[in-house]
């Protein structure tokens, strides 16, 4: 009888260290990281190369910045702080198909203070990612409508967006 | 009887079951992270070779001379002592060139195993096969769009054939190409007779040419340029009808004398004056027009042209994006 209780508890040890391994080694904790970090590298490459794109460099002082461009889509804000159709339409198109937010920031000199407005605005999944720009504006091409007309100083903004996959 | 056997026996086993099973794990667990590994590197070696396309300008030296302009050395590229990387920008970062993506396609179909060698794909521990190419913003990987030139071939698709199946590692970047005209072509709307142009049709009635396009919204690059008036002859006019189907014969009546018109279902919902040598950039014109009449992308749109004594080009591609005043595509990137 006793050798019985014996066999049967050598059993269920080796038995239970067996779950314990192929529970370890079945785990994808151990990967998973490394699959999100691959994933996040590609969508915050997009996010730069598309802010890069946008980001529109005058050959001359006649050119016209483009309604699809970030400087175009600056300087066509005004108090509501809505970006124009025509940027959403190019961004839209370059990151499809991620989802997004975008915020705008920028160094007051009055006040000494970096503000943010929200131009975008969705609620990110906890894998998102973020790509920003920077742009520096004359004050002199604000009109009237803008929330930055009238400042005297070169406008120096950052110009954040923010990607997931849907 | 002796009892103290008992105990050595029942951990025998005990012990044996666990080690049986343990050399079997041991033995398969390497091989389960090998792949993943491998999986892992693949997509690092698209990453880079990504970088070394889109970041760089490229290089070359023959050992006594050097430079940039690896694009230039066609005749050389075969040569041992010539060696190369075929960086595609014109010195910043995603700011590709024609010419340069012209000559990996050339580069990489008659040299592959030296662009491989070149992109660091190719070492003495490693191997890996590759394919580049130039896809339009909305390419998917089940269903590619390549970008074509002025002349309607592929821009670049090059490397070795894409398996099927298997570990492949794909990697994108959003580029955009120096110049425009190279990638959209012209196409004579004012000149009499009948062609197939772009993805229209030419009719000529009388004086006048009657052209039908089939296209989808949102239209990637579309643009007029009017050369001046067909001869001394009066009047001159350009309409552009747009439907939701195929017009009949009879369609696009409506016209204003000197005028390019945009009509929907014959009603004016844009115009600007016609002058000789104007370019009327019409894609953003046109996307906003068909958005705002609640077209939905990815829908059909019949574009019908009306054109009297005008003499004028269309400049348009399907597979180009025209944003932010650049054209605009992204270089896929496979690596297996």
């Amino acid at each position: 009888m006793k050798a019985q209780a014996f066999t049967l508890e050598g059993v269920m040890a080796s038995l239970l260290l067996l779950v314990v391994l192929y529970s370890f080694f079945q785990s994808t904790i151990v990967i998973s990281p490394m699959w999100s970090e691959i994933t996040d590298a590609q969508l915050k490459l997009i996010g730069y190369d598309t802010l890069k794109v946008l980001d529109f460099y005058r050959t001359s002082s006649s050119d016209v910045y483009p309604n699809q461009s970030l400087q175009g889509m600056i300087l066509g804000l005004n108090d509501t702080f809505k970006p124009n159709q025509d940027f959403i339409y190019a961004l839209e198109r370059m990151i499809y198909p991620a989802d997004y937010t975008l915020e705008l920031c920028w160094a007051n000199l009055s006040t000494n203070d970096v503000e943010c407005r929200t131009l975008v605005d969705k609620k990110p999944t906890p894998e998102a990612v973020a790509a920003s720009r920077i742009i520096v504006i004359d004050p002199r091409e604000f009109n009237e409508s803008s929330p930055f007309y009238g400042l005297n100083y070169p406008v120096v903004f950052e110009v954040r967006l923010i990607l997931w996959r849907p | 009887m002796n009892t103290e056997g008992r105990l050595s026996l029942d951990m025998l086993i005990g012990l044996s079951i666990f080690l049986v099973t343990f050399i079997f794990i041991a033995q398969f667990l390497p091989t389960v992270f090998a792949d993943i590994r491998s999986e892992i590197s693949l997509a690092h070696e698209a990453y880079k070779v990504t970088v070394l396309l889109v970041e760089t300008e490229g290089a070359w030296s023959n050992g006594t001379h050097n430079g940039t302009n690896w694009e230039d050395y066609e005749s050389q590229w075969g040569n041992d002592s010539f060696i190369f990387l075929p960086g595609l920008t014109k010195g910043e970062p995603d700011y590709v060139d024609f010419r340069k993506l012209k000559a990996l396609q050339n580069a990489t179909s008659r040299h592959y195993d030296k662009v491989r060698e070149m992109l660091g794909l190719k070492t003495l521990g490693r191997e890996y096969n590759f394919h580049v190419s130039l896809e339009s913003l909305d390419s998917k990987p089940y269903n590619r769009t390549l970008v074509k030139d002025r002349n309607d071939n592929v821009v670049l698709d090059a490397g070795a054939q894409i398996p099927l199946s298997g570990y492949i590692s794909r990697y994108e970047r959003n580029v955009w190409i120096d110049s425009i005209y190279d990638l959209v072509g012209t196409y004579n709307i004012g000149s009499p007779g009948p062609a197939n142009i772009f993805l229209c049709k030419k009719e000529t009635t009388g004086s006048e040419n009657d052209i039908t396009c089939n296209l989808t919204h949102p239209v990637k690059f579309f643009e007029i340029y009017v050369e001046g008036k067909s001869g001394p002859a009066e009047p001159w006019w350009l309409s552009i009808c747009l439907y939701r189907e195929e017009p009949g014969q009879g369609a696009c009546s409506s016209k204003i004398d000197d005028y390019l018109t945009i009509y929907i279902n014959d009603s004016k919902v844009w115009s600007d004056q016609l002058q000789p040598k104007k370019t009327y950039p019409l894609t953003d014109v046109l996307r906003n027009i068909l958005s705002n009449e609640g077209w939905e992308y990815g829908d059909p749109v019949y574009l019908k042209f009306r054109i009297k004594n005008t003499d004028s080009y269309l400049n348009a591609s399907s597979t180009i994006d025209y944003l932010a005043g650049k054209a605009v595509a992204k270089l896929v990137v496979y690596v297996w």
